[in-house]
Formats: structure tokens, C-alpha cells, sequence
């Protein structure tokens, strides 16, 4: 069996005095999706933000291609090879389109990181997602929510990410947006990148992922491959 | 996120209340050990003490930090230089008048002035000062520039002005361990940690500045007409300058906002520094400056805080301890 | 002809004014710090160009050139090793340690060059020149250019670099900015290096046009802000704009009321914004 790629080990995080995320572990191989499921408040965020150094671990281990990430700054750690698509997008208003774009670009322009090929430019993003290209010029915040989410998703890629994580992309959109939406992360997907993503649709997270992690109160209450967990399986471990 | 009231600890506060009655039982008999020089010294001490006082009640509980206080010296300076020599009032009368006007004029400065928040409203305090002291600089009535000299005041036995300032810092030190102890006290806390969490639990924010606002405004005046009444004279670019505001923010910092001994610490260590340093003004600030920059960024809750956390000692049972930081829980 | 004469000086003084603000917008923009030692940034150039680099010789133009870079990396000591450590923290600590440093700084000014009211002494302060009809001061003219062109420098930073883009995205969002790759740091410590950079030039121009000394830190502070007041936060042009509204303001004000209320005129228009219109009176517009 082959090293997985992102190994998280034990991890923990807490506000003050209340544990968001206890003990988690999972690992994800090269190239395969990860559906991490669970209600409101379950941790799923503060898992994410955990993993990308922006909320301190407060035990446990993230490790990347066998590289410790634990304590590493978070504007560091994207170097690195793992970029975030934050809950609620979270674009930058004072920047159009474009320069949202070219605020990642810039970062991670000079020279491939980590000698990794330089995979992704502005015209790719365009190309995924045409939408976008017509309102390159327009601010940040003109957008709409659907055309915002394309934007933080090409945002993440050009940061040259290894693993790519996801949160609730789909929140607030209609069902066509998602539908686009998806289809091009099977697109990125298809090119051999690592997804973890935090879905609320459960049917939809386990269609499109390979394997799923449930969490309930900051603890994993279920793990294993998406087809052989039965539906009713996943609602026990969600609703806990 | 607000403050504990420690548990009662009988032994501790017997010593406590110990001490502080030693204090006051030394200084009410100043006349007896002491001479003019530990009279001057302790003059000096008290106003600036109860300065800091009243600007660390307005900053350390009420959440209002401001670069403005010094319209209330001018006021209170004014008022009794004014009173005495252009309507013949009694000194002591005009000690009462300055801390009306001031209280009353401190409702409309407070109105237009809360509107701003945070640095604006430092500033924007500092601003209105700025209106004042071009106003009174510029107007025959109270000399312009070249201010006013209070005749009356050279009369007064030294004695009598000191037992003033003595007695006015016990008041205000006394006036504001009450507040703390009483509702009013909580309101007031809850106002500077979490304003909006504060609102929604019905306490009426506003209000409750504003009368933090007066009363430190009044106690502000009344320590002016003391200073006037010490120097005897006032002049609009000393009266409204902003010093007076450097000075009592860094006393109330470097001994310890938001505790009710940090002031009084925080102003002996201004006093001492002026009285080794002597002369020279700007060493004395620069110093003061450096030591409250360097208070803030490694122990912001002062050298009353130091003493409380690494030796438990504090000499007011009002622990009602502020955040000073933001990991900060109970 | 009398107004219109004010209004004309009121636009030219307001490039010196606008100047004097950019720095506290720039800070304030990308930290939400009110800088209380920006003012007295501004004398201690006026203080270096006046005091130590013209007196060795070196001519004015040239001087500039080195006062710039020097208060740039003050600006970044300042924020990087000291500033830094308050922020985050709420209100309180960086107004303490700003107005510390403000006074440590005008305490020593006065310490070493003593309360003696200083200017560069140069054929420029008493030249006029005819503008549009009026005689004006050459040293107001070269005040409004330069102010002007720093403004325009200013825009172009950061409307067309990569530090200019992340700058902007930082003081959106700095969290956000880290999943960029960016360090919140390193860019507060730019923005802080900028506005002092900013505060350079005004010192020399300050030094050119008026007299000073180290009290004077606290007027250019009171200016600053003034400025940033009036013209809203919404953008560094609208700084600029507010430079020349509150300069016109106080023209306009000695004008009709007397020399003396130059200041109090400006300052009652301020408070008059700060009351009924807190956003400033331009509207919001991006960078």
C-alpha cells in the first residue's frame, strides 16, 4: 500500500475551554476525494482551518508527503501544497476579479514550488470557468455568489496546491451553479488532484467522494470507503 | 470575559484594611513627621494621583480612552480663576462651581464625542481640547494668551491646600471602590469589555458613559482648581495642553489599568522619576514614555497586575481583574 | 478676487495637508491603527533634512533622496519590533504605545535641537510666482505638485504591483490573505514603512514651507487626522481631497474671521463631519 499523501494524526483543536475537534485521524491517498460530513458544529470548519495552520493544534500531527506540519505559519504552509476554499468564499471586495486571482498568482508565481510544475495560470481558471472571464473586471463583491465560489475555487488553484480542501462549496447556491460547480472539480479531480471537501448535500458528498469521514462533536464517528457505508449508517454517525 | 470577584479572605483583608487605614492615619498627620518639602512632594503626588484616578476610570473601567481630559483642567482652572477674580467668589465656593460647570459641559462633549469610536474617538477628544484652547487663548475676558493670575491664592496656609489634595484623592479613591462594588460598577465593565453583548443584556451603554464621563470630568476639574490654586495662575497652552493627558494615561498604564492601586503606583513612580530626574522635563517624559510603551507590550496589566500575579498582593478587595489580553478567560 | 484668491491657496496648501495625511490613511487602511507618532515622524525628517543633512552640505535635492529611505526603514523598525506586539489586542495598547513613542520622540528632538522654531532657509520660501491671475508663494506650488505626485506614485503601488494587490487583500481580510500566501506581518510592516516613507516627504516639504519645532509633531498629527476625518477612508485620493477641503476650510476661516481662527475654523468643520457625516464627504470608492 502506498504512503497516503496527508496523514492527519490525532488531532485536536479548542476555543478556550471548549474542544472543537478531539482527537482526529484519517488519511488520504494521491489523487483521491474525501467527503468529511457532520452537522452544524460538528468541527468540520475548525478541522479545516487546523490543517491549514490557521487555527493553532492543540495535539496530534498533520503530515504531507511525510513533511510535519504542525506550527508551520499558515501563510507558509500554502507553499507547501495545501490551499483552502473557505467557508463563505471569502473574497477580497477592494480587489476585481482578476486581481483576486492575481493576489494567488503572485504568491506562488515566482518558480514552481517545492520544484513541483507550475500547472495552473489565470487562462486556465478562465477556461474552467468561462463565467468568470467575462467579469474579470468587475470588484470582488459584484459577483455573484455562484460566480464568487468560482473565483475562490481558482483562487486555491493557483496557489499550487497538492491537496485542495473545500468548504461547503455548494452553501446558498441552486442546484444548476452546484451542479457546474462540481463538474468542475471532477475536472480537477480528473487531472490526478487531492480533494477533501465538507459538503452538506450527504447524498452528494457520498457520490462524489471516494471515501467519507463523519464527525459528531469533534470526534470521527464513522470512516471507510463511501459505496459500502449504507445511507443509514452515515445518519446514525451524523446525527450521533 | 468580565471579572471575578475574589472569595472574602478574612486574614487578608484585615491586613488590607490594616494598611490602608496606616496610610491615610500617615498622611492626615503629614504636619506632625513631616516639612514643607514632604508637604510639596505629597501635594504634587495626590493631584497627580487622582488624575490618574479619574482618566484610569474613564479608560481601565469604562472602556473610554481618551486624549481629551485636559478641557476639564482648563474648565476647572478657569472656572475658579474666573470666579475669584472677575466675580469675587471665595476660593472654596469656586471649587464647587468649577466641578458643576465642568460636570455640565461634560454632557454635551461626552454626547458629541461618544459617537466616535476607539482611536477617533482618542483623537477626536483631543480635537475638541484643541477648540478649547484656541478659544480661551483667544478671548479678553480671560487674558488671551498670557492667562490669569489668582490673587487670592497666595493666601491660602499650605497646609490647608494640601489637607485639600489628600482629601480629594481619599474621596475619589473611596468614590470609585464604591462604584466598582455596586451595580453600577458591573455595568461599567461589561461596557468596556463587549459594548454590543452589554446593549443586548439591557444594560443602557450610553448612560452609563456618560455618568463615568461626568463624574471623572467633575473629579477632573476639581483637582485643576487645586493645581490653579497651587501655582496661582493659568494660562490656556498650559491649562489645555495635552501633557496632561500623556501624563495621566502613562501613571494609569505603567501602575496598572483597570485596578484600583495602579494609578496610585503609577503616580508615585511619576513623581519619584520627576524628583530624581529634576529639571529637565523631557528626560522625565521620555522615560515615562519608554516605560509605558514597554508596560503595555510585555505586562499590560501594569505593576499593580505584576505584584497581584507573581505575589498575590493587592490592597483594594475590588478584584474584579480586566482581560489584558486576548487569550484571556476567567 | 479676495475669495478667490483664498480658495486658490487653499488647493495648493491642501497638497501639503493631503500629504500629511496619507501616511495615517495608509495605516489605518491596512492596520485600523490610529498611528499617534505619525506627526511626529514628519518633524523628525523636517529636523534630519533641516538640521543634519543641508548643514553638511549635502543640497536639498539630494537630501530628499535620503530622507525618504531613512524614514522608510523607521517606519518598518517602528512597526515590525514595536508596534506589532499591540495590535490585536483591542483598543487600548496601540494607542498607549503609539502616543509612548510620540512622546519619547518629540522629548528627544527637544532634547538635542533644543525649543528653537526651525526652517530651511532658502531663496524658495520668499520666491512668488503668477498663477492663474494671483501671485502665490513658489513654495505652495511645489508643495501641491509634490503632494500630487506622491499621491499619484502612492496609487500606482498599489493599484499595479503585486505588493499593492496583497497590501489591499491584507486589509480585507488578513486571514484570508494567509491562505494566500501571504504573511500579515511583513505587509503591516510595508504599510507602515510607506506611510513613514509618505511622512518624509511632508517633512522636507514642512521644512520648506514653515517654521517648526518639536511640538509641532502634535499639529501634524492633529492635521492627519483632520484630513483622514474629512475626506473619508474610503480611498487615498479621498485623503487628498480632504487635505484640500480642510485647507481651504482654514484659508477660508482666517479670511472671514480673523487670523487667529485659521485653526478653530478647521477643527469646527472636522467636528462638524465627525457629528453628522462620521464616513467622511467623499464617497467610498476602492483604493
Amino acid at each position: 500500500m502506498t504512503e497516503p499523501l496527508l496523514r492527519v494524526d490525532g488531532l485536536a483543536a479548542s476555543y478556550g475551554q471548549l474542544q472543537a475537534v478531539r482527537g482526529v485521524s484519517f488519511d488520504v491517498e494521491a489523487g483521491a476525494a474525501l467527503a468529511v460530513i457532520g452537522e452544524n458544529g460538528a468541527g468540520k470548519t475548525t478541522l479545516f482551518h487546523t490543517i491549514c495552520g490557521l487555527h493553532e493544534a492543540a495535539a496530534g500531527e498533520v503530515v504531507l508527503a511525510g513533511e510535519r506540519l504542525r506550527g508551520i505559519p499558515a501563510h507558509a504552509l500554502v507553499r507547501r501544497g495545501i490551499a483552502l476554499v473557505p467557508e463563505g468564499r471569502r473574497i477580497f471586495p477592494s480587489l476585481s476579479v482578476d486581481e483576486n486571482l492575481r493576489v494567488a498568482e503572485d504568491q506562488h508565481g515566482r518558480g514552481a514550488p517545492a520544484g513541483r510544475a507550475r500547472r495552473w495560470s489565470r487562462e486556465r481558471v478562465y477556461g474552467l470557468f468561462p463565467d468568470l472571464r467575462a467579469a474579470a473586471r468587475r470588484g470582488g463583491h459584484q459577483i455573484s455568489g455562484g460566480q464568487q465560489q468560482m473565483l475562490a475555487i481558482g483562487r486555491a488553484l493557483l496557489c499550487e496546491p497538492r491537496v485542495l480542501l473545500l468548504d461547503e462549496v455548494s452553501l446558498g447556491l441552486s442546484p444548476a451553479v452546484v451542479k457546474l460547480l462540481y463538474q468542475a472539480l471532477a475536472a480537477i479531480r480528473a487531472e490526478g488532484m487531492t480533494l477533501i471537501f465538507v459538503e452538506q448535500d450527504v447524498a452528494r458528498s457520498v457520490a462524489f467522494s471516494d471515501h467519507l469521514v463523519c464527525l459528531h462533536k469533534g470526534s470521527v464517528r464513522l470512516a471507510g470507503p463511501s459505496r459500502s457505508s449504507s445511507l443509514d449508517e452515515v445518519r446514525r454517525a451524523y446525527f450521533g | 470575559m468580565t471579572s471575578v470577584r475574589e472569595p472574602a479572605n478574612r486574614p487578608a483583608a484585615i491586613v488590607r484594611a490594616a494598611i490602608l487605614a496606616a496610610l491615610v492615619l500617615g498622611l492626615v498627620a503629614a504636619p506632625v513627621w513631616g516639612g514643607s518639602a514632604a508637604r510639596a512632594l505629597l501635594i504634587v503626588f495626590s493631584y497627580n494621583a487622582a488624575l490618574a484616578v479619574m482618566w484610569n476610570l474613564l479608560a481601565g473601567y469604562a472602556g473610554l480612552v481618551t486624549f481629551g481630559q485636559q478641557v476639564f483642567i482648563g474648565l476647572g482652572g478657569y472656572t475658579l480663576a474666573v470666579g475669584c477674580e472677575r466675580f469675587g467668589l471665595g476660593v472654596w465656593p469656586a471649587f464647587l462651581v468649577a466641578a458643576v460647570l465642568a460636570a455640565a459641559i461634560a454632557v454635551p462633549v461626552g454626547a458629541v464625542t461618544f459617537r466616535l469610536k476607539g482611536g477617533y474617538f482618542a483623537v477626536g477628544s483631543w480635537l475638541v481640547a484643541e477648540v478649547f484652547r484656541l478659544v480661551f487663548g483667544n478671548w479678553d475676558f480671560v487674558g488671551n494668551a498670557s492667562g490669569m493670575f489668582i490673587r487670592q491664592a497666595r493666601a491660602i496656609d499650605p497646609w490647608v491646600v494640601y489637607y485639600v489634595a489628600i482629601g480629594l484623592l481619599i474621596a475619589m479613591v473611596a468614590l470609585v471602590v464604591a462604584t466598582l462594588r455596586s451595580r453600577l460598577g458591573l455595568a461599567l465593565m461589561a461596557v468596556r469589555d463587549a459594548e454590543d453583548a452589554a446593549a443586548s443584556l439591557g444594560v443602557h451603554v450610553w448612560r452609563v458613559k456618560l455618568l463615568a464621563f461626568v463624574v471623572a470630568s467633575a473629579g477632573t476639574a476639581l483637582i485643576a482648581a487645586l493645581i490653579t490654586v497651587q501655582t496661582p495662575f493659568i494660562q490656556p497652552n498650559s491649562a489645555f495642553s495635552i501633557q496632561w493627558s500623556a501624563a495621566a494615561s502613562f501613571m494609569a498604564v505603567v501602575g496598572g489599568l483597570g485596578t484600583v492601586e495602579g494609578p496610585l503606583l503609577g503616580a508615585a513612580v511619576y513623581v519619584l522619576l520627576q524628583h530624581q530626574l529634576g529639571s529637565s522635563g523631557a528626560v522625565h517624559l521620555i522615560v515615562l514614555g519608554a516605560v509605558s510603551v514597554v508596560m503595555m507590550l510585555v505586562e499590560p496589566r501594569g505593576i499593580a497586575g505584576l505584584l497581584r500575579d507573581r505575589l498575590g498582593w493587592s490592597l483594594f478587595a475590588v478584584a474584579r481583574r480586566p482581560p489584558a489580553s486576548r487569550g484571556d478567560s476567567v | 478676487m479676495q475669495l478667490y484668491e483664498t480658495l486658490i491657496n487653499g488647493l495648493l496648501l491642501g497638497g501639503l495637508y493631503g500629504i500629511i495625511g496619507l501616511g495615517l490613511s495608509i495605516n489605518f487602511g491596512t492596520m485600523r491603527l490610529v498611528h499617534l507618532a505619525h506627526g511626529d515622524l514628519i518633524v523628525l525628517a523636517a529636523y534630519f533634512f533641516v538640521a543634519v543633512l543641508v548643514p553638511a552640505g549635502i543640497p536639498p535635492l539630494a537630501a530628499v533622496a535620503v530622507v525618504v529611505p531613512v524614514l522608510f526603514a523607521t517606519g518598518w523598525g517602528l512597526q515590525r519590533y514595536v508596534i506589532a506586539g499591540s495590535l490585536g489586542r483591542g483598543v487600548l495598547p496601540p494607542l498607549i504605545v503609539t502616543f509612548g513613542i510620540s512622546t519619547v520622540l518629540q522629548n528627544v528632538l527637544l532634547l538635542w535641537a533644543t525649543a528653537d522654531a526651525r526652517t530651511l532657509h532658502s531663496p524658495l520660501a520668499s520666491a512668488g510666482v503668477q498663477l492663474a491671475g494671483i501671485t502665490v508663494a513658489t513654495v505652495r506650488l511645489v508643495d501641491f505638485a509634490v503632494g500630487l505626485a506622491c499621491l499619484g506614485v502612492l496609487l500606482l503601488v498599489l493599484g499595479k504591483t503585486a505588493l499593492g494587490r496583497a497590501l489591499r487583500a491584507t486589509s480585507d481580510d488578513p486571514s484570508t490573505a494567509r491562505l494566500m500566501g501571504i504573511d500579515p506581518r511583513k505587509m503591516y510592516a510595508a504599510a507602515a514603512a510607506i506611510a513613514a516613507a509618505t511622512g518624509g516627504v511632508a517633512g522636507v516639504l514642512l521644512a520648506a514651507t514653515s517654521t517648526f519645532y518639536p511640538a509641532t509633531g502634535s499639529e501634524m498629527l492633529l492635521v492627519a487626522f483632520e484630513v483622514v476625518v474629512v475626506g473619508g477612508l474610503g480611498s487615498l485620493t479621498g485623503t487628498f481631497i480632504g487635505g484640500v477641503l480642510l485647507a481651504t476650510a482654514q484659508l477660508l476661516g482666517a479670511r472671514l474671521l480673523g487670523p487667529s481662527y485659521a485653526l478653530v475654523a478647521g477643527h469646527l468643520v472636522v467636528l462638524a463631519v465627525l457629528v453628522f457625516r462620521p464616513q467622511g464627504l467623499l464617497p467610498r470608492t476602492a483604493a
